[in-house]
């Protein structure tokens, strides 16, 4: 049993985040505070080209290797500025007080398709995937820059400081070390080369909180041995424990820090039997405070996902998740009760967060299998585009599997046999 | 599914070898273990293959701060003749969200 007072409205506001939301799988939603406080995230630029600093050449991309941004044309490097620091986002959560959000994340209403007129040549271009396109008559690179409510543009972006090559050889060796039980044709079909560099939506989200447990501990004061005696009449020994039984009740508050998020209905999916997202959300954390400004140039020669979930949609799970940090660490306080400690309620006083809606790196390597009776589950091997963290899922050989399974079978069972013989 | 079967093969092994407390025990829970050496064979292989069980620890993996932490606890009884070491229901370490 838990409970959750939502923040009061903040100082400020102008867009509300959260209309029209929709709450993400299996969390209720939550009640949205009145009147958030938005930051803008949005900056000065405008839609359109976007210059090169030193020559004016519109096309620009992160060099893996440095982390900076280089102009396609005259190879001139540059960096983005921090975007927490220089939108005053990672300010002390203790003195957080209602909702900030950051511009970004306000809600999903508009059409993913947006039309971009050139600013060179004034031809219309239309961009109906990700955030750059080039325009088919004078060839110069359309970024959107501008904060439409269509997901696609965030308040910050992390870039990729894992190299193709690196996340391949990870995706290689992951494999290679279940390749023994491994579907046949996922087998044949293996080409770590195709990993595919993604940038993912997620929400970054602080929370200044005040949390109250209440629940029973128990005290161990006297362990002992005792004789039973079975049904045949024979006596066997049986250790035994007395404990002092206590109302455990803690309440103190609770600083979350960069607590990260998935922003897309798709990959909020963890049904492991139709999809192994579960795989992406286990590459999480990245170090989401090296995260610069938006800018679209990063993202070029990678793909990107829109966000299509919401503040509100996403409060109750995000709440949900704090109350496990609180119960986790107020393990670190019930160090008395050696035989532990059930928690009956685990309630917050939120007294403010922030939310940031960010675009975070990832390898994936993907494989679409199709199952006997027609179904399909799309595999994954995720790379995190940080720390290199990796975990996938590899399609298996059933009948290989099933088989080796019974030869272990009959061996465990010999083995029982000749163990309960000598017993 | 697989994998919840999986889960749940590995966990009633756990169960076993936690049953088997004293001397007799030990021998009876080696038996029923090497009994289920197949399936258990096989679960450790979904997983091992298949990853369902993974997830983010958020709980543990999220920076936090702990400040101005408040106990209250009142003695209200006393348990004898307790036969497992561990508090029945015990769940300070069990995560809601998966």
């Amino acid at each position: 049993m838990s409970d959750v007072h939502a923040p009061q409205a903040g100082a400020e506001g102008t867009p509300d985040p959260g209309t029209g939301a929709t709450p993400a799988p299996g969390f209720p939603g939550v009640e949205p505070p009145d009147g958030p406080r938005v930051v803008s995230t949005e900056g000065d630029r405008g839609d359109g080209i976007v210059r090169c600093e030193r020559c004016g050449a519109s096309d620009a991309s992160l060099n893996v290797a440095t982390g900076m941004l280089r102009c396609n044309f005259c190879r001139h490097e540059w960096r983005t500025e921090n975007a927490l620091a220089s939108f005053d986002l990672d300010g002390a959560i203790g003195d957080l007080r209602g909702v900030v959000v950051g511009s970004g994340t306000a809600a999903v209403t508009a059409d993913p398709a947006v039309t971009l007129k050139c600013t060179a040549c004034g031809a219309e271009v239309v961009i109906e995937a990700g955030v750059q396109a080039r325009c088919h008559w004078c060839r110069n690179t359309l970024s959107l820059t501008e904060q439409v409510p269509n997901g696609a543009v965030p308040d910050m972006v992390l870039p990729f400081s894992v190299t193709k090559a690196d996340a391949v050889t990870r995706v290689a060796e992951f494999v290679g070390k279940r390749k023994f039980f491994a579907h046949r044709q996922f087998k044949a079909e293996f080409s770590p080369e195709n990993v595919l560099g993604v940038y993912l939506p997620y929400m970054v989200v602080d929370v200044n909180t005040r949390a109250r447990l209440t629940g029973e501990g128990e005290h161990q004061t006297r362990s002992y041995t005792v004789q039973v005696r079975n049904a045949k009449g024979e006596t066997h020994s049986e250790r035994r424990y007395d404990a002092d039984v206590y109302d455990v009740r803690r309440t103190f508050d609770l600083h979350v820090d960069d607590l990260t998020v998935e922003s897309s209905t798709e990959r909020l999916d963890r049904d492991t039997s139709r999809t192994s997202n579960n795989v992406i959300n286990t590459i999480l954390p990245f170090d989401v405070e090296n995260s610069v400004r938006y800018d679209p140039r990063y993202l070029q020669g990678f793909t990107s996902e829109r966000r299509d979930v919401d503040v509100d949609g996403l409060r109750g799970a995000v709440h949900q998740q704090v109350r496990d940090i609180a119960r986790w660490r107020a393990d670190e306080t019930i160090g008395f009760y050696d035989r532990g400690v059930r928690w009956d309620t685990t309630d917050l006083d939120v007294q403010g967060e922030r939310w940031v809606s960010a675009y975070l790196p990832v390898w994936l390597y993907s494989y679409l299998q199709t199952r006997k009776d027609g179904s399909t589950l799309l595999h994954y091997v995720a790379v995190n585009g940080r720390t290199g963290e990796t975990m996938g899922s590899v399609p298996l050989n059933w009948p290989r599997l099933l088989a080796v399974s019974a030869v272990v079978e009959a061996v465990g069972a010999v083995a029982a046999a000749v163990l309960w013989v000598l017993s | 599914m697989t994998g919840v079967v999986a889960l749940d093969v590995l966990a009633a092994a756990g169960d076993v070898l936690a049953s088997a407390g004293g001397g007799e025990g030990d021998g009876r829970g080696l038996v029923l273990l090497l009994l289920l050496a197949g399936p258990l064979f096989a679960g450790w292989q979904h997983l091992r293959y298949r990853n369902t069980d993974k997830r983010h620890h958020h709980e543990s993996e999220t920076r936090s701060q702990m400040q101005d932490v408040q106990a209250d606890d009142t003695l209200t009884g006393r348990r004898t003749g307790l036969k497992s070491a561990r508090m029945q229901g015990a769940n300070s370490r069990k995560v809601t969200t998966r």
